[in-house]
């Protein structure tokens, strides 16, 4: 169960790569395979989805609330032996993966912070910090369970990529998810004009760079609220020798002029943030984003429309994986608050796995 | 390294569980669970060395600590390798795909085959 099923294969010939953090030793990487592979067991292997769907057919039918489908699964569930394993194992291969993770770069932590340190003031890409920057009190969770969270610890960045190479079991080695979903999966906007660009929450930047590349002509920039996911996502332009802007900035207030962006990305940001934050971050979209510009959200899919089997991974997620703002999003209608804020439909939405994408723009 | 994430989200959001949450009727199960995990972890770290040192052997005749921390399969053998990683993580792990309510209800010794 793949978190998205993208075709990669014309990524891939654009040999998009990524520069994931050194460990410290080889037997670190063998550890974390192995992870891999367990997740992957998890996942596929263990065949969980198929023995809750047999025994949750009768809830398919998406008309009934999801929040009252979900208490049936979750009924169901309770009597399945298997459904303990799974999430035993669902949880320990998480805190497996980041005990590895976080020994490992803290065994060469002056190494990591020295590069670091080094990409300081190096191009082709920039980055701007805000030295009288408060982080927000809501991003004050450790997020799928990753150790200090994402902006306490100056590593975080490191910790967050690897930790997104073995969640997306091998799959995004070479950045080629985020390549497909940019070059595959994202409509320009009608007018064709795309010379400024906005990635809402970039991490360590895997995106905006997949922006740069396929649109060499527009000024990207990635904004977070996260100093050390900034300076790897800079970090790792600098390698790669793409010229980007990083800026901390919050994506709930960016502080851009009006109507200043052609289009704005946004890359499974809205579940990671409270109801009150994704109606502000809407507001701020509509502020920024020129009339006809193009407003790309990928994102968990609603509940509205899941199987049962999709119900119990994201009630499992949001209280043992922390993703702790999962339910405000999943169980929103985000068509309707995308239509209060001002969005029409650009070009019609699809679901890529378990996520969901929504194409909006401005009336002009 | 800190501690997990405990009590509640700062701005409502989601219940999340403790540091330390146990998912069968006895921890006792959950330890071992994670004891398995872990051994079978260690046990995959020693075969990948020494299939490492064996291809290593192969090309060179010689080994070393440095050779070995050094070591990177080509596109050919990191295919192979993880194929055998796939199968090495079923192996060990198969039975938990046929822990039914019928296998899991049927203590050993019951007399029945």
């Amino acid at each position: 169960m793949p978190l998205m099923e993208v075709d990669t294969s014309q990524a891939l010939k654009r040999e998009n790569a990524t520069i994931l953090p050194e460990l410290a030793s080889r037997e670190d990487e063998s550890y974390l395979d192995f992870v891999e592979s367990l997740r992957s067991f998890v996942l596929d292997g263990m065949q969980f989805d198929q023995q809750l769907a047999t025994r949750t057919a009768h809830l398919e039918d998406t008309s009934e609330p999801p929040a009252e489908r979900l208490e049936k699964v979750r009924e169901i569930a309770r009597d399945m032996p298997v459904a303990r394993v799974r999430d035993r194992l669902m949880r320990s291969q998480q805190e497996m993966k980041w005990r590895r993770i976080v020994s490992s770069l803290d065994a060469r932590r002056d190494i990591h912070l020295d590069r670091l340190k080094s990409a300081e003031g190096r191009g082709p890409a920039r980055l701007e910090l805000d030295p009288g920057f408060e982080p927000p009190e809501y991003a004050n969770v450790h997020f799928h369970l990753q150790p200090d969270g994402y902006h306490k610890d100056p590593l975080a960045g490191f910790r967050y990529h690897y930790g997104t190479k073995v969640f997306f079991v091998g799959d995004n080695d070479k950045d080629q998810l985020h390549a497909s979903l940019v070059n595959n999966h994202l409509p320009s906007p009608a007018d064709g004009r795309v010379e400024r660009i906005l990635d809402l929450a970039c991490s360590v930047g895997q995106s905006t760079t997949a922006l740069k590349q396929r649109f060499p002509q527009a000024d990207v920039t990635g904004i977070d609220h996260s100093e050390p996911m900034l300076r790897c996502a800079h970090h790792r332009a600098v390698e790669l020798g793409i010229d980007v802007c990083f800026s901390q900035r919050l994506v709930e207030n960016t502080g851009y002029d009006d109507n200043s962006f052609d289009m704005v990305f946004s890359f499974i940001l809205f579940h990671e943030i409270p109801t009150r934050i994704i109606r502000e971050t809407l507001a701020e979209v509509s502020r920024v984003l020129r009339p006809g510009g193009m407003f790309a959200v990928y994102d968990f899919m609603m509940a509205s429309g899941m199987t049962p089997a999709q119900l119990y991974h994201r009630h499992f997620d949001s209280r043992h994986n922390g993703e702790a703002y999962g339910d405000d999003f999943c169980y929103t209608d985000f068509n309707g608050l995308l239509e209060e804020f001002g969005f029409v439909e650009a070009a019609p939405g699809k679901h890529l796995g378990t996520t969901q994408v929504w194409y909006a723009t401005l009336p002009g | 390294m800190s501690k997990g994430p405990s009590g509640q989200t700062p701005e409502g959001g989601a219940p999340l569980v403790g540091d330390y949450p146990v998912y069968f009727k006895d921890p006792v199960q959950d330890a071992m669970m994670n004891m398995i995990l872990e051994l079978s972890a260690q046990l995959w770290m020693s075969m990948d060395r020494l299939y490492a040192l064996e291809d290593l052997l192969a090309r060179q005749g010689i080994v070393t600590a440095a050779a070995l921390d050094g070591y990177r399969p080509d596109a050919e053998r990191a295919k192979a390798l993880r194929a055998r990683r796939e199968r090495f993580t079923h192996d060990i792990l198969r039975d938990l795909k046929s822990l039914t309510e019928g296998a899991a209800s049927t203590p050993a010794g019951s007399g029945k085959e």
